[in-house]
């Protein structure tokens, strides 16, 4: 199969907490980073101000913020809907604080600022459990859209992940120590498909799915080669294409 | 090359389109078929598609529409008998078969907009969260499968259940399911609100019969179970020991249970052909509501409560007035058992799942089929030439078409528009279906990566 060859760069915005000294300390760095204080309207800013929101309302129990935060045009489902409703539910109260009460958020992407755009936040809740923010942007602030689990968030050079029905997706972290190519080694059970995101939330490179047939092993296996990488974070989401679930596997280095 | 109704060509009939003008719609849907001409539903329903693209067909359903050609639509949106169907907050409408899978739509509409096969048998029974978060199936696999409606996928599997998972129905506040089944057992389940994954089970109540049938009053206080022989209990929820009351209701097996909205009536429909209503919380018999030809397997309250309604054995669906038992409306639609009935939020529309295969969408102030639901997949069927009507010069122009035939202005096209040339077109690629609510399409390349493919 021929090589296929992307060429070009994007600029990064820089943002801070992008950085890290070594690729296993990158998630616990961008989560507290995320995690600093941004308040307010700074909603305007980005939509990870939401998570924040969250984690405040259910460790203080100041509660009447979250009706605030559903989008006002009446699109989100159920999850964050509840979410929203708590300050009326009374009997959720509890539910929602141990729920939400250590949440963190991790990469978001918020581009575009126009109004109704999308944006998105993974963030860290309870027991580390990994969820995904849909949001929207009107009147210049973003809301909460909807929400959905994805597998645990692996951080390092050498990650495996697994996709399931449960969690379809799987949030893959890594730091470059230096400027220059890196390989990304990607080994799957299941066809996939690849985005990667700069530190501030950009995507790098548009989805990439590998070979459609695996290999006598079972496994699919392809290389990912990323030129002029800086040295910094990076974020990698894996989806499953046409199959629920596989294990897979990536491998990062120079090259 | 079949005659028209009326003359085609010439100077004064429909202009004919060249294959290159971009505002018709450039849709192939006629093969020959021995002597006549054929139309595959998959073909035809794709060019409905395709003109309604085009902004041709906007608002008209395809029903509708197939009318107007002189089609009659009678696809399946099942490959085996409907079991279940249920309607989301935000008017999603889910559709439970003996083919194992869930199938979502568009209400009314009836657009197929996603579908997943997650139990190993056939799903037997559907109910969705009032809150909008999650739906939950049971089926002959014995499982209960809670869905998330976000994604549409089945989250988390409950075990427990030793036979047929018949019934589930879920409490006002969407943080318990309950269920029922061949073993004879009610299940009551703990779900977290935003951690599916930590669905517990929290107390089983014996029944002793194999239960068909649930429903729960608005305040979630009582649990209301219909068995095969013919009974109805009760248990306040709220009593730790679990305190019940059975009454006979029927003379046969118990097929479905409703509450109304204000909780003031729970109705019961059983084999024996009725339909009874029982006044809460005391459960003292109301209205006996005959006329049925067959058993009754469906019930449901319209949301003003101020009817019932029942699909049966006999084809039909019955409105009634409650709690009167004035029969309103008789639907008659589907050519096999009614097996499962759902209202709309709004009380717009009623859906109905019958052993026909079909899933049908019933206007409900009107009385009148709104739309059949077709999956592309599973409905293939042939029609002996096409017809269509537009209004030229003021009068109505009925045209019958093969391939080649013009096309007058403003007339939806299913044909092929190149006179005298026509030949089957090859049946498009059938894409994969996608694991996700969204089929991925590759977008353009761009950005300062490079990817290799290893050859396997």
């Amino acid at each position: 199969m021929k090589p296929i060859h992307l060429a070009g760069g994007r600029p990064r915005r820089p943002r801070p907490g992008a950085g890290g000294a070594a690729a296993a300390t990158v998630l616990a760095l961008w989560l507290a980073a995320a995690g600093a204080c941004r308040r307010g309207d700074e909603r305007a800013d980005d939509p990870s101000t939401l998570v924040e929101i969250l984690a405040q309302a259910a460790s203080t129990g100041r509660l009447d913020t979250l009706a605030t935060l559903c989008d006002p045009s009446r699109q989100n489902d159920g999850f964050t809907q509840r979410v929203c409703e708590v300050p009326r539910r009374p009997g959720d109260r509890e539910e929602f604080s141990a729920f939400f009460r250590d949440a963190k958020p991790g990469m978001w992407t918020s581009e575009d600022t126009a109004e109704g755009s999308p944006g998105m936040v993974l963030a860290t809740v309870v027991s580390g459990r990994a969820i995904r923010f849909g949001t929207v942007r009107r009147g210049g602030i973003w809301y909460l859209g909807d929400m959905q689990p994805v597998g645990r968030i692996e951080s390092g050079v050498d990650a495996q992940g697994t996709l399931t029905e449960r969690a379809p997706e799987a949030w893959f972290v890594f730091h470059a120590p230096a400027s220059g190519t890196y390989r990304i080694d990607m080994r799957s059970e299941l066809p996939m498909m690849v985005e990667l995101y700069d530190a501030s939330g950009k995507p790098l490179a548009d989805r990439y799915a590998p070979p459609p047939s695996p290999s006598e092993s079972g496994w699919r296996e392809t290389l990912m080669l990323v030129k002029e990488m800086e040295a910094a974070s990076y974020w990698l989401r894996v989806t499953g294409y046409s199959v629920p679930r596989g294990g897979l596997r990536l491998k990062i280095q120079p090259g | 090359m079949t005659e028209s109704d009326d003359a085609m060509g010439g100077a004064d009939g429909p202009r004919h389109r060249d294959p290159g003008d971009d505002d018709e719609p450039q849709v192939y849907a006629i093969g020959r078929a021995g002597a006549g001409w054929s139309l595959e539903r998959r073909e035809f329903l794709a060019a409905m598609s395709a003109a309604a693209g085009a902004g041709m067909t906007s608002g008209r359903p395809v029903d509708e529409l197939a009318a107007g050609l002189g089609l009659a639509v009678d696809g399946f949106a099942h490959r085996d008998p409907v079991t279940a169907v249920a309607v989301t907050r935000n008017a999603r409408l889910i559709t439970g078969s003996r083919d194992r899978s869930v199938k979502f739509w568009t209400l009314p509409e009836g657009a197929l907009v996603g579908q997943a096969t997650r139990h190993t048998e056939g799903v037997s029974a559907l109910a969705t969260s009032p809150d909008g978060r999650v739906f939950a199936s049971g089926g002959g696999d014995r499982s209960v499968k809670l869905w998330s409606l976000t994604t549409q996928e089945a989250v988390s599997t409950l075990h427990g259940h030793t036979g047929e998972v018949r019934a589930l129905v879920f409490s006002p506040d969407g943080k318990t399911l309950v269920s029922a089944g061949a073993d004879g057992t009610v299940r009551v389940w703990s779900i977290p609100l935003w951690d599916l994954e930590g669905a517990r089970p929290v107390r089983t109540l014996e029944v002793g019969s194999p239960v068909s049938a649930l429903a729960m009053d608005p305040a979630g206080a009582s649990l209301f179970a219909g068995d095969d022989r013919g009974r109805i209990t009760a248990w306040e929820l709220r009593d730790p020991e679990g305190t019940r009351r059975t009454l006979q209701a029927h003379a046969e097996p118990v097929r479905a249970l409703a509450v109304s909205p204000r909780g003031d009536w729970l109705a019961s429909g059983g084999l024996d052909g009725n339909a009874r209503t029982w006044s809460l919380p005391l459960l003292r018999e109301g209205t006996v509501l005959r006329g049925h030809g067959g058993g009754v397997g469906a019930l449901t309250f319209t949301p003003d409560g101020a009817q019932l309604v029942t699909g049966s054995r006999d084809n039909t669906i019955r409105l009634w007035r409650v709690p009167q038992g004035q029969l309103v409306r008789t639907l008659r639609g589907h050519t096999g058992d009614v097996n499962t009935l759902a209202v709309a939020p709004d009380g717009a529309w009623l859906v109905s799942g019958s052993d026909d295969r079909s899933v049908q969408v019933w206007s409900v102030p009107e009385g009148t089929l709104r739309t059949t639901l077709v999956d592309l997949e599973v409905s293939p069927v042939e029609v002996q030439g096409i017809r269509y009507r537009v209004t030229e010069n003021g009068r109505e122009v009925t045209y019958t078409l093969p391939g080649g035939a013009r096309l007058p202005e403003g007339a939806v096209c299913i044909c092929n528009s190149v006179p005298g040339s026509w030949t089957p077109p090859a049946p498009p690629p059938r894409p994969p279906r996608p694991s996700q609510p969204e089929p991925y399409r590759p977008p353009p390349s761009r950005g300062g990566v490079t990817h290799y493919w290893y050859p396997n």
